[in-house]
């Protein structure tokens, strides 16, 4: 399920509350899964403290977003400053399809060219960081589909031959 | 029960102070990363400078926040200075600008530092000010024949600005 979410952040609040508020979402939506538990996603998002803050604060969350994937799952969170924060409708509620989330879930992270090395560094504290392009939403649709189908698509090909 | 909200405000000082102080933090990360320096210890006390320069602004205080970049061998070159001005009037246009793209542009013109350059931040005041927890006094060092580009204004808000000037060894 592809969603989007959109924050407002500075002057509306300061990037630190507003980190705070992306960070309860992603932790709200992937703990609607009986899979995963609060420590999991916080212990994941550690790493992050202060840095996500700080892509926030200068910008970097503006137009390219943190995509979280997971089984289906494809949430991408921008966050608007400045002028752009005026009128941003929140929709702050755990995203639709979080009870489906496995525990191989992925946090995507922008790698705006100043915070590149430290953006890698933080992502290796944790597998479910990743500086990693996200996978298009169609792109990971069509393998949660083959590799979660209940036909054996290449018994098909065979068929087909025989006749 | 679906919960939103929608961000339609009366523009305070305490907005402008938030928007400064996050455009001037994000522009020292983004200045930091891109001359090569450490930046770690600004991402753990991030909470603390935002809110202490944030209250600085909101109490018009606050002269510039400058940032030295110590070098190795002694030398501290470049230094940023983010001076804020107030306006008298107390509220203009309300709008919030931050001139992300031309401070991004400015950067890719700067040559980066010495591998193990270190940096150091401060503020500066307008008279009394209040005490944050974190920061303490210091001593900049003299800018006496350095050389003085000014980038102009980096960010708007309605009851203040904060330009850019950047100095360096010749």
């Amino acid at each position: 399920m592809q969603r989007y979410r959109r924050i407002a952040g500075p002057p509306h609040r300061p990037a630190t509350a507003a980190w705070e508020v992306v960070t309860a979402l992603i932790t709200d939506t992937l703990t609607a899964s009986t899979q995963i538990s609060t420590t999991d996603v916080v212990t994941a998002l550690t790493s992050l403290n202060g840095l996500g803050a700080a892509l926030i604060a200068a910008g970097h969350l503006e137009t390219t977003p943190l995509v979280l994937v997971s089984n289906g799952l494809h949430v991408s969170i921008t966050v608007a400053t400045g002028a752009d924060s005026v009128g941003v409708e929140e929709n702050i509620n755990p995203v639709p399809g979080g009870s489906t989330a496995t525990t191989d879930w992925i946090l995507h992270l922008p790698t705006p060219a100043p915070l590149r090395s430290i953006l890698a560094a933080a992502a290796k504290q944790s597998s479910h960081l990743s500086t990693d392009p996200a996978p298009a939403y169609g792109s990971v649709e069509a393998s949660t589909a083959t590799a979660g189908s209940l036909v054996d698509l290449s018994t098909l090909d065979d068929f087909q031959v025989s006749q | 029960m679906s919960s939103s909200s929608t961000s339609t405000h009366s523009w305070t000082i305490t907005h402008t102070a938030t928007h400064l102080a996050d455009v001037i933090l994000g522009s020292i990360v983004d200045i930091l990363g891109h001359l090569g320096i450490d930046a770690t210890r600004l991402f753990a006390d991030w909470a603390q400078n935002e809110a202490a320069i944030t209250a600085w602004i909101t109490e018009k205080s606050l002269k510039a926040a400058v940032l030295e970049c110590h070098q190795p061998n002694g030398t501290v070159s470049p230094i940023l200075e983010f001076p804020v001005n107030y306006t008298t009037s107390g509220v203009a246009d309300g709008t919030f600008t931050a001139d992300r793209a031309s401070l991004a542009r400015y950067l890719a013109k700067l040559h980066t530092v010495p591998r193990g350059t270190t940096y150091r931040l401060f503020i500066t005041f307008n008279g009394q000010y209040s005490d944050q927890p974190g920061w303490g006094p210091g001593t900049r060092v003299s800018t006496d024949g350095m050389r003085s580009r000014s980038f102009g204004t980096l960010a708007g808000a309605p009851h203040a600005s904060a330009n850019l000037r950047y100095l360096s060894k010749p």
